[in-house]
């Protein structure tokens, strides 16, 4: 029965949504008050479908396909909650709910927008619909029976997964927002003030994607087995373009805002970062693209699917190119002013998510005009070719902040030339001191630490002067600093070592000794397996290890769960191999220094949203 | 001026052409190269013994690996219950699983299989290359493998996978 009132709820708000579409375009309501009770409903209506399926996962009422695929009666309790946003149709159904929380927030902020949240509906609607026609998580398997579950995905049972998918989903849901409000903008020719909005939307929508997407990293870090935080998967491809665009958006509808120039170029990047995350869901969801993340194939819901995506495109470029105006086409900018410092910004970050997006669906292109061959585009073209240009981005990011509006002539160049100057020859006697000297430890150290300087400073002239200063912008890009240090430094100074040991065997890497201490049998709920403890012995500190390899029976799947020490400095990692005798294993061991850097950055980054933009010391 | 609207409009149209082409290339029919059938011998669920040479009876019958706690299984057993009016021999494997629930499955939805392996352990299913269940064969004379599919076996996939080569 309440399988049955959710999927009714379901279809109701569909039909909700659509009314919406229509009313707003077709007869303009003149009380405001109408988008917001009518938003208002849908999400109420899409809220309690969710609680039916929670309650459906709760009550292990396996007679719901969805429910008997993705849980298990032996399933802790947390898991069970969480296991709903295991599968393909339970987080399609958290993501709408996500996305009518959202529109519902913005309409009750912007009551003055007649056509915004009517456009951010089309996408709700067309989401709907393909969730209520082919993605029903409320379907059935009738008669009744007496199967005990299948199980979530082993590697999904985990904290971080849990949390994972909804701060991913607060992120793509947000970018319909500033899409919603530029397609308003331009339908009823609005003032630029009207844009306004798309920077705080775009903000909140890139803090959520970083913390979703750094998550994602954690888990794979630790869940995975492989030591790696980044492994170029076309599935973090698929958030990683929407991220660049939308960080691109926030830089341009800055621009929008004070100097009411980019206009268009804003526009435009609206309807590119809401394809970006769309396309993004396209290539997790079809199976197009095999990957680790990939959920079952259907060929349907990918036609369906690529369709959503694609008449959101052309209805988004239609409406830019029939109604855009030169409003703010003709920007005189000086190569020292913020303006040209905003454009590099935007054409480096679009031109890498290009780059990404290309690396990513390579192979289906190549395998279409190969006649079928297959290949593969891996970590090496990604890190060539996108590096350099991140790299020179950071660059421009540190020295943008310093620079002013208008400027015309160079502003703060003593202390621009300073900055540069001192890092570099900091970062030279550090990479000669601390490491073996390298020509990418060398520059990666020097714009971190460009970087730093440029922020310092202007914290401190905001002190000294009656400057407003932005805490979100220097949460932000410290964070990124503090985020390619980890990068730099990890990924040019790891070291690792595969052995086999017996018990009580011992093998050095580097100055540090490790030696095979115990292995035990463990036994859980949902899973057994081996435990093995290593011991790490660096100078007169040892660190205990305890790495296991676990089989799940009601999935019958294996994994690897990494032995972990944790430590601001370095982590050491060991992950299990084979079993090699009655006591022996395979094992790989990897010292990873300031890899918490990486995360601990994307944090502050997060943190960005909950800081004002506007603050005065004096 | 005017170059731009169309310039993007084709880079779009091209895109989401080429996307859709490859959804349609997907959906065609799998190759997939004949193997010889590994020998093996097992059990029975009613306790007597089978051997893979018992296959050679029909020249042309299905391995059915199935389990029940295996919610695919439960989808696809309707439509084998439909082969087997068909008059298509269907030989289960009973994988990794228990004698008693397997019972009680087959009097609760009915039983389309002519013999029953049980393979309590997984040992036949290693020998065929089994990796989870579902999962269906198809034997040609009673030594080939001329067909492995992974995963619910339902209409679509009989048309797309299994029919052609039967009818050859």
């Amino acid at each position: 029965m309440i399988p049955e009132l959710g999927n009714f709820l379901l279809i109701f708000s569909m039909i909700n949504s659509l009314l919406l579409i229509s009313i707003a375009l077709v007869f303009p309501p003149k009380d405001k008050r109408f988008f917001l009770s009518a938003s208002l409903v849908t999400f109420l209506a899409i809220f309690l479908s969710f609680i039916a399926l929670e309650i459906s996962f709760l009550t292990d009422d396996f007679s719901v396909l969805y429910v008997a695929t993705n849980s298990n009666p032996n399933l802790p309790i947390y898991y069970k909650f969480a296991a709903l946003w295991g599968g393909h149709e339970g987080s399609l159904l958290l993501f709408l709910l996500i996305l009518a929380g959202w529109i519902l927030v913005f309409v009750f902020f912007h009551r003055d927008h007649k056509h915004s949240s009517a456009f951010m509906n089309i996408v709700l609607f067309a989401l709907l619909a393909f969730t209520v026609f082919l993605s029903n998580p409320f379907e059935r398997l009738l008669p009744i029976s007496s199967i005990s579950g299948s199980d979530l995905n082993p590697l999904l049972q985990d904290f971080a997964f849990t949390i994972h998918p909804p701060m991913l989903y607060m992120g793509y849901a947000g970018l319909v927002i500033p899409f919603g409000i530029a397609m308003n903008f331009l339908l009823n020719q609005e003032k630029v003030k009207q844009l306004a909005p798309i920077r705080s939307w775009s903000v909140v929508s890139w803090s959520f994607l970083t913390l979703g997407i750094s998550l994602g990293s954690w888990w794979a870090y630790y869940e995975l087995g492989w030591g790696g935080w980044w492994f170029w998967d076309p599935v973090e491809n698929s958030a990683l373009v929407p991220w660049l665009l939308c960080t691109a958006l926030i830089h341009s509808s800055i621009a929008t805002n004070a100097r009411q120039i980019f206009i268009n170029w804003t526009i435009a990047l609206t309807i590119l970062s809401l394809a970006g995350s769309l396309l993004g869901m396209f290539l997790v969801r079809s199976g197009i693209i095999t990957s680790v993340h990939s959920f079952a194939l259907d060929p349907d819901r990918g036609i369906f699917l690529l369709l959503i995506c694609f008449v959101i495109v052309i209805l988004g470029f239609s409406l830019f190119f029939l109604k855009s105006d030169s409003r703010g086409l003709k920007t005189d900018m000086g190569i020292y002013s913020k303006e040209f410092m905003f454009f590099i910004n935007n054409a480096f970050l679009v031109t890498l998510s290009a780059i990404v997006l290309l690396g990513t669906i390579y192979p289906i292109i190549y395998e279409i005009f190969s006649g079928g061959d297959q290949i593969t585009v891996g970590a090496p073209y990604f890190n060539m070719v996108t590096v350099p240009f991140a790299l020179i981005l950071l660059f421009f990011q540190a020295i943008g902040p310093l620079t002013k509006w208008g400027g015309n002539k160079i502003d703060n160049l003593n202390s621009i030339g300073m900055i540069i100057l001192s890092s570099t020859a900091l970062s030279y006697l550090v990479s000669n001191i601390f490491f073996s000297f390298s020509l990418y430890e060398f520059v990666g150290n020097a714009i971190v630490l460009m970087l730093v300087q440029s922020l310092t400073l202007l914290v401190f002239k905001s002190f000294n002067s009656k400057r407003k200063i932005n805490l979100s912008m220097i949460a932000g890009h410290l964070g990124l600093a503090i985020l390619t240090f980890g990068i730099t430094i990890s990924s040019l100074n790891s070291v690792e070592k595969e052995f086999v040991l017996q018990k009580n065997e011992s093998v050095s890497v580097g100055s540090s000794t490790i030696t095979l201490e115990n292995t035990q049998i463990v036994q859980e709920d949902n899973y057994y397996g081996d435990r093995v403890t290593f011991s790490f012995q660096e100078e007169d500190r040892v660190l205990k290890l305890y790495p296991e390899r676990r089989f799940y029976p009601a999935s019958r799947m294996e994994t690897t769960e990494a032995g972990i020490y944790p430590s601001i400095y370095k982590d050491v990692y060991i992950s299990l191999g084979q079993k090699i005798g009655e006591n022996a294993w395979a094992a790989k061991v990897q010292i990873k220094p300031l890899v918490r850097f990486i995360w601990l950055g994307a944090i502050i980054m997060f943190l960005a949203l909950f800081v004002r933009t506007n603050i005065k010391f004096k | 001026m005017k170059i731009y609207p169309l310039l993007t409009i084709l880079f779009v149209i091209s895109l989401f052409g080429l996307l859709f082409f490859q959804l349609f290339l997907n959906s065609g029919i799998e190759e997939f190269d004949q193997k010889k059938l590994a020998p093996f011998e097992s059990n029975l669920l009613n306790g007597d013994s089978f051997t893979s040479k018992e296959l050679k009876n029909n020249s042309l019958s299905l391995l059915n690996v199935w389990a029940t706690w295996c919610v695919g299984c439960r989808l696809e057993h309707s439509y084998l219950m439909e082969l087997e009016k068909k008059g298509i021999t269907i030989i289960g494997i009973n994988y990794k699983d228990d004698k008693e629930k397997a019972f009680k499955w087959l009097d609760q939805f009915g039983d389309p299989y002519s013999e029953n392996l049980f393979d309590e352990k997984g040992e036949v299913g290693f020998l065929l290359g089994v990796s989870g269940a579902p999962e269906t064969f198809l034997i040609k004379n009673g030594d080939s493998v001329v067909m492995h599919h992974m995963g619910v076996l339902d209409e679509q996939v009989w048309n797309n996978k299994f029919a052609p080569l039967i009818d050859k």
